[in-house]
């Protein structure tokens, strides 16, 4: 069960929207700084770009022309990949109703006391967002899946982050209680990249989150910003675009929520004073030869390896050739088939069919 | 598994997966070859990326903390020509006399870097460990019970200005009738190799201007796409038998997608333009939406000969929610697996002969000669795809203009029109048709 | 649609249209011509963009140094071409290997029908050199193609610079997919062999035998054909249209088009200037007739478009050094095909955005198909408002008849005469796309004539012995059967073809149709006349003659001999089009014999029908 979650999804696919994954990626890197780990990290991305074949740095992601930051790192985990993400897939996850074999690395394992940050990137418009330019998602949509969680006691609180364009229009609709939205761009406004890494050849960051991440690498685990202070990260001489809020579905006052609440995590350290004996490994693994296991009692196999190539088989099995009637047989049966029917109905039904 | 690799397995379905009757055997130990339980699937369009990787080495005993793996940074594997990650999973008895077997997981990386960029850029040809990978050896995983590094120099050992820092211990391997197979052993986990060096870095050197000639392999695979437009089409395999005496016999196992309509009746092998019949053809056709096309041929390749293997087949329409978002990319077709077990002497590096050092993990083959495994290259179709922008329109349209202009040019043509006097309507027709023309205000019948 | 299936309603229309048909025709016709002079000028004409998304031009940095690198291959390469007196395989062999390149080479045998007097050729056999840079991480499934094709007597420049860009990018990582330069000998028919043998297809009618082709790369997503043969340019002419009126999609040159524009070098399309502010409807225009000639000839501005008949986007870059001041340098040039290639890399579906019928009327705007298709449209329509009318004289219901009344009786059709003419010019159709081919031999021994001019002649003969046939017929009316089904057919021909090749459709549309409307047994003088310029060599020769004339940088007629010139050339271009659709698969020759003319010629047997 994650206390702190997050959700990240990156709808586009296409090297040119190289800019969505790198914001995704840095948003990733910030939280898993403050410490959200892996398995509470649920990160969708529509398409890969560190090992593009277009990319000149391969395995690398940056978001910065300066390329100091590799974003990707050594270290991700990507759970919904490619062709997975889709608007069926993301609202499954949402609402926990994923197929029964589902891997966990790929459920949202919330419940009702969880703090949920849900990080969406793409193109976007007045309330729709594309899911790789061939389905959108709706803002009722997305309301109504906020709402069953609501319901389904999956979430305590979310804050709900959007940079594509003409952002407020999806978070109009909501209606389910403790929820704070951020979106990049009003309504009619468009959400602008920043800038051009040109050893690369593509747009590396959107603006909204560039401001973003600058606010965010000045906070640590103990800091007490206040979530407050990210409705002013990015003011319109920055951003270009208007950024928005809404703030009226949150049952507390902002200014005293900390941003560490949903951008980070606190576990638990329990000291214990009690010694506990570990066998070394050398002694596990010189134990093991002869010994039958549970799972292969009763099973006996031959020392004999397969034969890789039974070529032999083959050209016996090729030799039987299925039986067909021979052709002869074929014709006269479809004639007697023929001279049956002109027959039975007779010459004139003949100038009939001509 | 997909979960646990971050990989895509979720897609292998019942649309991509076969089972093929004769292409793969166990390669672990037990007489169990009943192939109804022996499944194939490929995706061809999957990426391998340092998300595969992590949990790749995370499965390694010491991780890639210490010994081998922390030479596998992904900045430098994935800067490479070619690269594989591969999971063996096969009961092996535990010693050659012993009844007893247990579970053996094999990992496996496949690395090809690009020697001719390599060599310009430095100006000398050769290499160091950490221009490969980025960094030298710090020394072996505790844990481990055998930690080696074997540098095959077999085709360089005769270059002038040869040279290889630090030393190791020279193994020769004797492999198959005429071919002797060197290679430079670094045994990490004695205490000499870190003598006198703290790092391991091995470099090997040879003279710029020599042209080293390494053997082409034997036997080699192209495959390729044939014909014009988004109907028709056909896919070619060319198999190349180099050896110059002796006739290879190789099975190939095709897997093609159920919408590429495959004739069965248009699959010709040729050699050298004569007609070369399979000895084995086992053809499973596929079933919309439900199991691919399935092709299993057993050829015999004679000595250095090229052998062509032909099929057409007819692109089908899918309904518009079935194309995938980048529909006009194309789709992407498995690869072949062409099988086949090859003499000894064969030129590849050497590692695939049973006596070669890392042969543990290779199944034993009783026949001279071992199993070779080649995978051709993936193909790309392009489908014939409506216009996603509008689709509803175009359906509307086509519908309107069928029903309405279709149905009134038929009547048209094949009907006569006479026009019938209103004032011949009987009773209570007539009567109708007053009270609407007393309504209207026009003239009564 | 009650319209139709109404009685009243249709007779109500059927008479307004009977009534004013001349009026309609001659409305119809001028509205066509008036709209294609209009083609040019705003709002037909819109400014030209960049549709598709993933190609990001001009966004990544070049890093292109290997301009000295260019010049001393090409040095190198025009020293061994002198050596060896033609394609000097081994060295392209060797340097292509010491780049680090793939090499393959194909030989191809390819015999003609007969010989080619403008290329000197007659049984031709080559050799193409093919280096692949194969893509690192890719999966070797796409493959962009740079091609240059093997001049004689030019063309080194472009050769070095091909293979100092391949050797630029061997080194590079980005590359998602493969690059093949690809060096093709004997112009058109090496390249046709070259793709013939990579699609495993043979679209023409002859048969090519090619050695089997090896480095197999994929599908080919886009291609660039090459020529260059100075050591500067002034400009970049962009060649568009490739064999039976194809053009490539219009993303393509408008890339090229906006990069040349980054890099500050000049970009023209036909080898005119770019239209200026006080002349622009004419300049305008000039390009445009030329490129709508290029593609009514059905012949490829260069070797790039054979490309097009196999789904490959193509374009043709030809650079030119005209006396302007501001030079581009090789260098220059290579970053400019350096960023074209980065663009086309980044794409991941092929070409599928933009237009792939359109006409230009400068690189700056372009006509897309939907504005252009009403002019066709409306000229066409003039053969079946006349087809209307005669079938309504034919059918005359009561209010009609009582008009004509003596004259009606329309009786039967006189099936004899109609359908002996139609399928006499069907034959003679048959005859003159056969004969050529088959007797051109025995021409040239009997008449002892080299053998190009021996076919063209005997095409002429034919076509000319047909006109001499007689033309009784046996009822006074006959002649509007036979005047109905030659409007429907040629109307259905040139509808047909408007579809697929627009220009060739609008420009025999405009002479064959006043002509097959005003054709008619009671005006004799001016339906011949009208008739001898809608025939097909004429239109042909007046094409040639447009050509010449339009051309911006070719020699005047009066410096090719002026009329009898013109004929002779006319001659030549007959031959050659039965050669190219031989051996190219263009189109031309046969719609000319198999399609025009019978149509053509049934209308003669109209205008000079006897009772």
């Amino acid at each position: 069960m994650c206390q702190y979650c997050l959700i990240q999804v990156c709808t586009s696919r296409f090297w040119f929207n190289y800019r969505h994954v790198a914001n995704v990626l840095s948003v990733y890197r910030s939280v898993k700084r403050l410490g959200i780990p892996d398995s509470h990290i649920i990160m969708m991305l529509a398409d890969d770009m560190a090992c593009n074949a277009r990319n000149p740095r391969p395995a690398t992601v940056f978001n910065n022309a300066h390329e100091q930051i590799n974003v990707y790192g050594d270290d991700v985990e990507v759970d919904y990949r490619g062709y997975e993400v889709t608007v069926e897939n993301f609202v499954r996850l949402l609402m926990g109703r994923v197929p029964p074999n589902t891997p966990r690395s790929k459920r949202l394992l919330s419940d009702e006391r969880s703090n949920i940050l849900i990080y969406m990137t793409g193109h976007g418009g007045d309330g729709f967002l594309k899911f790789q330019d061939s389905e959108e998602i709706t803002n009722i949509e997305l309301a109504d899946a906020f709402e069953q969680m609501w319901q389904k006691k999956r979430y305590h609180e979310i804050a709900f982050i959007m940079d594509t364009c003409q952002a407020v229009s999806m978070y109009q609709k909501f209606y389910s209680p403790n929820i704070v939205a951020i979106a990049s761009s009003q309504v009619g406004e468009d959400s602008l990249s920043h800038h051009v890494d040109s050893s690369i050849g593509v747009y590396v960051i959107d603006r909204f989150t560039y401001y973003l991440l600058e606010f965010l690498e000045k906070i640590h685990p103990a800091s007490q910003n206040t979530m407050d202070e990210l409705f002013r990260v990015c003011p319109k001489r920055d951003c270009i675009s208007t950024p928005g809020q809404r703030t009226d579905l949150f049952s507390r006052d902002l200014s005293t929520v900390l941003i560490t609440e949903f951008f980070g995590s606190v576990r638990k350290v329990e000291l214990v004073t009690r010694v506990v004996s570990v066998p070394s490994l050398r002694d596990l693994l010189t134990t093991v030869p002869g010994k039958k296991d549970d799972i292969n009692e009763g099973v006996t196999l031959s020392n004999v390896f397969a034969d890789q190539l039974p070529v032999a088989q083959m050209v016996q099995k090729g030799k039987q050739k299925e039986w067909h009637p021979p052709d002869g047989f074929i014709l006269a049966f479809w004639a007697l088939v023929l001279l049956v029917f002109f027959k039975t109905y007779g010459m004139k039904h003949l100038t009939f069919i001509f | 598994m997909s979960g646990l690799l971050c990989a895509s397995f979720n897609f292998i379905d019942k649309t991509n997966t076969i089972a093929p009757a004769f292409g793969f055997r166990p390669m672990g130990i037990g007489n169990e070859t009943d192939e109804s339980y022996l499944r194939y699937a490929s995706l061809p369009r999957e990426i391998v990326c340092t998300e595969n990787l992590t949990p790749w080495k995370k499965l390694l005993p010491c991780d890639s903390k210490a010994g081998l793996a922390t030479l596998l940074a992904g900045g430098k594997l994935f800067n490479s020509m070619y690269y594989s990650l591969g999971l063996h999973f096969r009961p092996v008895p535990m010693r050659p006399d012993d009844a007893g077997w247990s579970w053996q997981l094999t990992q496996t990386l496949t690395v090809v870097f690009d020697g001719f960029v390599r060599s310009k850029l430095t100006g000398t040809n050769g290499w160091t460990l950490s221009s490969l990978f980025g960094r030298p050896l710090d020394g072996p995983c505790p844990i481990a019970s055998r930690s080696r590094l074997y540098v095959d120099i077999t085709d360089i050992e005769q270059a002038p200005g040869f040279s290889l820092n630090p030393a190791g211990t020279t193994v020769t391997e004797a492999s198959g009738m005429d071919r002797k197979y060197s290679y430079v052993l670094y045994n990490l986990l004695q205490p000499s190799t870190f003598a006198q060096v703290k790092r391991l870095n091995p470099s090997v050197n040879w003279d710029a201007d020599w042209d080293m000639q390494s053997q082409r392999p034997w036997l080699h695979v192209e495959r390729f796409l044939t014909g014009v437009g988004l109907h028709h089409g056909g896919i070619s395999s060319l198999l190349h038998n180099r050896h110059p005496n002796r006739s290879l016999t190789v099975h190939h196992q095709d897997t093609l997608p159920w919408f590429l309509r495959v004739y069965s009746h248009t699959l010709t092998v040729t050699t050298a333009g004569k007609a070369n019949p399979p000895s084995y053809v086992g053809y499973r056709p596929a079933r919309d939406r439900e199991r691919p096309h399935q092709l299993e041929l057993l050829l015999t390749l004679p000595p250095a000969t090229i052998t062509r293997v032909d099929i057409q087949f007819e692109r089908a329409l899918l309904t518009w929610t079935e194309y995938p978002p980048d529909a006009n990319h194309g789709v992407h077709i498995c690869a072949a697996v062409v099988t086949a077990v090859l003499p000894d002497s064969d030129p590849c590096t050497g590692l695939c002969s049973e006596n070669s050092p890392v042969s543990f993990y290779r199944p034993l083959v009783r026949d001279t000669g071992h199993l070779s495994r080649l995978y051709t290259q993936t193909l790309l179709v392009s489908l014939p795809t409506p216009d996603f922008s509008m689709p509803y329109n175009v359906v509307c349209l086509t519908c309107t203009v069928v029903a309405i202009g279709f149905g009134s040019f038929h009547n048209i043509l094949t009907r006569s029109f006479r026009t019938r006097d209103p004032a011949q309507a009987s009773g209570i027709v007539r009567h109708l048709a007053n009270l609407i023309r007393r309504w209207r205000g026009v003239p009564l019948l | 649609m009650g319209l139709l299936s109404d009685p009243q309603s249709r007779e109500r229309v059927l008479l307004f249209l009977i009534r004013h048909n001349s009026k309609l025709c001659i409305l119809c016709y001028a509205l066509g011509l008036v709209w294609f002079l209009l083609l040019p000028l705003p709002p037909l004409s819109a400014p030209t963009y960049i549709s598709e998304n993933a190609l990001l031009p001009g966004l990544v940095k070049r890093e292109f140094v290997g301009g000295p690198q260019a010049l001393s291959l090409s040095r190198e390469f025009a020293a061994n071409k002198a050596l060896v007196g033609g394609l000097p395989v081994e060295w392209l062999n060797k340097t292509m290997t010491s780049l680090g390149l793939e090499v393959h080479t194909q030989t191809f045998a390819v015999d003609l029908p007969f010989p080619d007097e403008i290329n000197e050729r007659y049984h031709v056999r080559g050799t193409n050199v093919q280096g692949v840079v194969r893509a690192r991480r890719a999966a070797s499934t796409e493959a962009l193609v740079l091609h240059v094709p093997f001049l004689p007597e030019a063309n080194d420049q472009a050769m070095g610079l091909a293979l100092s860009l391949a050797a630029h990018f061997r080194k590079q990582v980005y590359w998602a997919k493969d690059l093949i330069v690809l060096v093709t000998e004997h112009d058109l028919l090496g390249i046709q062999a070259w793709l013939g043998a990579y699609h495993g297809i043979n679209l023409t009618s002859l048969g090519v035998r090619s050695s089997e082709l090896g480095g197999y790369c994929g599908a080919l997503q886009a291609a660039i054909t090459l020529q260059l043969s100075s050591d500067v340019a002034t400009s970049i002419d962009l060649q568009l249209h490739g064999p039976n009126g194809l053009l490539p999609n219009l993303d393509l040159p408008n890339l090229v088009h906006h990069l040349c524009l980054h890099a500050k070098v000049l970009c023209t399309v036909q080898e005119l200037l770019p239209p200026q502010e006080d002349n622009a409807w004419w300049q305008s225009m000039h390009i445009m007739l030329l490129q709508a000639l290029g593609q009514a000839s059905t012949k490829p501005a260069s070797e790039h478009g054979l490309f097009l008949r196999h789904r490959v986007e193509a374009l043709g870059l030809k650079a030119i050094n005209s006396h302007r001041q501001e030079k581009a340098s090789l260098e220059k040039l290579g970053r400019l095909l350096e960023g074209v290639f980065r663009s086309l890399n980044n794409l991941l579906e092929r070409f599928h955005q933009s237009f792939f019928f359109y006409l230009l009327p400068s690189l700056q705007s372009y006509v897309s198909i939907g504005n252009y298709a009403p002019c066709a449209a409306a000229i066409l329509v003039v053969l079946f408002l006349c087809a209307v009318e005669l079938w309504a004289k034919l059918n005359p219901e009561k209010e009609r008849r009582t008009r004509e009344a003596a004259a009606s009786n329309p009786a039967s059709i006189p099936w004899l005469s109609v359908i002996g003419s139609i399928v006499i010019a069907h034959g003679l159709g048959i005859a003159l796309y056969l004969g050529p081919l088959v007797a051109h031999q025995r021409a040239a021994n009997y008449f002892d004539l080299p053998e190009d001019e021996a076919v063209s002649l005997t095409a002429l003969g034919i076509g000319v012995s047909s006109l001499s046939l007689p033309h009784r017929g046996s009822t006074p009316q006959g002649w509007i059967w036979l005047k109905l089904f030659a409007l429907l057919e040629l109307g259905m021909l040139l509808l047909a073809l408007d579809l697929l090749n627009f220009p060739l459709a609008f420009m025999l549309a405009i002479p064959t149709v006043p002509a097959a409307v005003v054709s008619q047994p009671s005006h004799k003088t001016a339906s011949i006349a009208l008739l001898l310029v809608a025939s097909p060599a004429v239109i042909s020769l007046m094409g040639l003659a447009m050509k010449t004339e339009l051309n911006p940088h070719g020699p005047t007629s009066g410096q090719l001999g002026g009329f009898i010139g013109l004929f002779l050339r006319w001659l030549q271009c007959l031959s050659q089009s039965i050669l190219e659709h031989q051996s190219l698969g263009t189109n031309l020759y046969p719609l000319f014999t198999l399609g025009l003319f019978p149509c053509w010629l049934q209308l003669w047997h109209v205008a000079l029908w006897k009772e």
